[in-house]
């Protein structure tokens, strides 16, 4: 018998010794992707931690394939058949692929519900597999080291504690993943997969090592997604240029020391809705003796710009006039304390006579991702997100709209962003006037993993108008056969250093 | 022609004695040698080293004149492996593990394991995790048996089993190895059992051979020697006749005698001792024999220190 029919002959073998564990891993997938796709109805409101169980079956589903023909245990079956033993390791690599291709068409059916084009499920599966790959290898190997299941699940849940550990302690780090590193372990635990059965006598270091690399192959999923080259903050390298012209950061007025800080109070001047962060502010303060002292403000800060939901470009009508808003532009004061060391504080407050601040602005402004009618329960689907109207009430000055909406990670957005990240407006396209929305209560929220390395979001919001103090609506019942609800993704517009410098006189 | 030949092997476990040390024996072709040893001599990592499941720290085991190492002669058919321990799919009936191994295995004769599988009371819809423990190792043997090896490993394969269940796997066995030349080692502690089958036996005490040949050489060679007389003469009969083990109760004298260190003709002895009131000589059981050669094993370092 060749090589490859030996594969073929314990592949086949162990899918009929595990089809009935292969059959319940199908059944979660079914669900999984009955639960992310919300069909029927009633599974979106499942507490099941499907993705939990959809790994976990398949955790258990590789261990109880490798542990049949185990490469150490002396009473292994194979081991006394005329099997070449890279052919059995070979069979239970390929076992796991399968395992692999049977969550990557689960993945392809919940990611056509989002409308999405083939490159993005390459880009999404290119994301996901080598993680998800990697976590069942470990197991393998896990289970190619102990002697039965019962060790194997032990390793697998002190593995899941690591990993628990590890996603507590950089929750808030930067996200990313090293695919170098994803592939080189993948390649690496596979090797040593295939040695472990063809060297059945291994020495304890060795072990160790499979072991090892086990254990870190499971835990690296959480490891990568939190550690890895993310959204860089350093600023070294902007990806676009920030908008000299739109955005104005005068200062307001005479700075002023107080308990050895100098608070500056500057003005943010953008276009409305968009949304200004400033960063890193450093202040360089000229005195009227020409002397200079260098001052920075204690750790970064991030402010709002511009108050309320952010206003979609809309794609269709270049002006659309905001009713109820507060015209054009929004305006903001802020104060940025500087600290003052103890020796330049008698020399500095009083005698400033020229200040020159440097900040790192980044820009952020709403594109439309979605216009969801309002009409009939309708529902829209755009790569990537989904919505839909399930109740909206519109009398002569009253807006109420709930809509439940569901997005995926930021595989597809190209940036980092959650649900609460969106936001609403509803759009008259006849008489040309947006009203923006806002959902007070934001509970709903859930962040979904199905399916292993997708993860989507999804909510049941409350929407209603945000108007500014003096501004009233009216007219509104004429707006519910034209009005369309429109969904907006912040999207950052550019990002650099600003440098702001004003003459003190007195 | 040798076909299993197994030349100073040595093999130590991590952090344990010396599982085996220098061991070197060889059996011909067609022969069924029993491989006999108390609890913890070697037997198994023996058989697993002859298998190629275990590679020696030093020596070589040659399988049919091939090197068996790195299951290299499992993996080619040459070798089939049969041990107390294995584990079957439990999950399959004796039917699917049959139709799974006939395409692996080149020789494998699927009218040997119908007609085992008839012999032995098998039935090939059952599942094996519902056989009895001589079902299991019935249903182990016709899977070796049935692939037509040249040369049958078989470890412990009586253990827990009834006298009838041996015997028809003892006559299964023997058949087979007469009908296609097998050669078979066969590592058991039920002695008596295999005994009229065996051709050729090997004994091992603590990981040393200490006894290997054919089984009638090896009853030529020691024999029990019984004799009474006076304290003098028996005195210079122990000190005389080279001996593996001795007994003494007053006036009787009964030793193992090795015969190829000094010869034990009744002839002669009555002549060398003739004050002796009576010498007899008697054929040695295999079970007798082994039970003397490990008790000789165990009682040679303290005799060494008496020295």
């Amino acid at each position: 018998m060749s090589w490859w029919s030996q594969v073929r002959h314990v592949f086949t073998r162990d899918l009929r010794r595990t089809w009935m564990a292969l059959g319940i891993y199908a059944l979660m997938l079914c669900v999984a992707v009955a639960r992310a796709v919300e069909w029927p109805p009633m599974m979106r409101d499942a507490t099941v931690a499907v993705g939990v169980l959809v790994v976990l079956c398949a955790a258990i589903v590789v261990a109880v394939a490798v542990l049949a023909d185990h490469p150490m245990r002396a009473d292994a079956f194979w081991a006394i058949q005329p099997l070449h033993a890279s052919a059995v390791a070979t069979s239970k690599l390929v076992y796991v692929l399968l395992l692999l291709l049977l969550c990557g068409l689960a993945m392809l059916v919940t990611l056509s519900s989002w409308n999405l084009q083939p490159l993005d499920l390459g880009r999404a599966n290119i994301g996901v597999f080598p993680v998800f790959a990697l976590l069942l290898l470990g197991v393998a190997m896990v289970a190619a080291v102990c002697m039965d299941v019962t060790r194997v699940g032990v390793v697998v849940v002190a593995a899941i504690g690591i990993a628990f550990l590890i996603d507590m302690r950089l929750r808030e780090s930067t996200a990313g993943t090293y695919w170098a590193l994803a592939l080189l372990l993948l390649l690496g635990s596979t090797v040593l997969f295939v040695q472990r059965y063809r060297d059945r006598r291994s020495s304890r270091m060795a072990r160790g090592i499979v072991l090892g690399t086990g254990m870190v192959a499971m835990v690296f999923p959480v490891f990568a997604a939190r550690i890895g080259p993310g959204d860089a903050n350093d600023g070294s390298v902007p990806r676009h240029t920030l908008d000299e012209v739109a955005l104005s950061l005068p200062v307001m007025a005479m700075p002023t020391c107080e308990n050895g800080r100098l608070i500056v109070p500057l003005g943010v001047v953008a276009p409305l809705g968009w949304r200004i962060g400033l960063m890193k502010p450093s202040l360089d303060v000229t005195l009227d003796d020409g002397a200079t002292v260098s001052l920075s403000a204690p750790g970064w800060m991030q402010l709002a710009g511009s108050q309320g939901p952010m206003l979609p470009t809309v794609r269709d009508r270049a002006n659309v006039k905001v009713i109820g808003g507060d015209g054009d532009h929004s305006a903001q004061q802020i104060q940025i304390a500087f600290v003052v060391p103890a020796a330049d504080s008698a020399r500095t407050c009083g005698r400033i006579a020229r200040l020159a601040m440097r900040l790192w602005v980044t820009t952020t402004t709403g594109t439309e991702v979605l216009r969801v009618p309002l009409q009939g329960q309708a529902r829209a689907v755009a790569p990537g997100f989904r919505a839909r109207v399930t109740a909206a009430t519109l009398d002569d000055a009253t807006v109420a709209i709930t809509a439940r909406v569901s997005m995926l990670s930021n595989e597809f957005a190209g940036q980092r962003h959650d649900l609460a990240a969106l936001d609403f407006a509803l759009l008259n396209h006849e008489r040309g006037e947006m009203v923006r929305l806002s959902s007070p209560r934001s509970d709903a929220e859930s962040s979904v993993s199905e399916l292993p390395g997708l993860r989507h979001m999804a909510s049941t919001l409350d929407l209603e108008p945000y108007i500014s103090r003096m501004a009233r609506l009216s007219g509104l019942q004429s707006w519910r056969d034209s009005a369309v609800l429109i969904v907006t993704l912040p999207v950052e517009r550019g990002r650099g250093w600003r440098q702001v410098e004003a003459v003190v006189s007195r | 022609m040798t076909d299993i030949a197994i030349d100073a092997v040595s093999y130590r476990y991590r952090r344990n004695a010396e599982a085996l040390h220098d061991v070197s024996f060889g059996a011909p072709s067609g022969a069924i040698l029993g491989l006999l040893g108390s609890n913890g001599a070697g037997k198994t990592t023996l058989l697993q080293c002859c298998a190629g499941l275990r590679a020696p720290d030093s020596g070589r085991v040659r399988i049919g004149g091939a090197d068996s190492g790195s299951r290299a002669l499992i993996v080619s058919g040459v070798i089939g492996y049969v041990a107390e321990g294995v584990r079957l799919p439990a999950e399959r009936t004796l039917g699917q593990l049959e139709r799974w191994l006939a395409p692996l295995h080149r020789r494998w004769d699927t009218y040997l394991a119908t007609s085992l599988r008839e012999r032995f009371g098998l039935d090939a819809s059952c599942r094996l995790a519902t056989l009895s423990r001589g079902e299991y190792m019935k249903a182990s043997l016709l899977c070796a048996l049935a692939a037509q090896p040249r040369v049958l490993l078989m470890d412990e394969p009586f253990t827990g089993i009834d006298a009838l269940s041996k015997d028809e796997i003892l006559r299964a066995m023997v058949a087979s190895a007469a009908a296609n030349g097998t050669t078979v080692m066969i590592a058991s502690h039920d002695i008596a059992e295999i005994e009229s089958a065996l051709s050729h036996t090997a004994i091992l005490t603590a990981g040393r051979l200490r006894v290997a040949g054919a089984l009638e050489q090896l009853r030529e060679r020691y024999r029990r020697v019984t004799m009474v007389g006076d304290e003098d003469v028996l005195a210079a009969f122990a000190r005389e006749q080279a001996w593996l083990e001795i007994e003494r109760a007053g006036r009787i004298v009964s030793i193992v005698a090795d015969g190829e260190r000094t010869p034990f003709d009744h002839g002669m002895l009555h002549r060398r001792f003739d004050g002796a009131d009576s010498i007899t000589v008697e054929d040695l059981s295999l079970r007798d024999l082994f039970a003397s050669v490990v008790r000789s094993a165990r009682t040679a370092p303290s005799r060494a220190e008496a020295a």
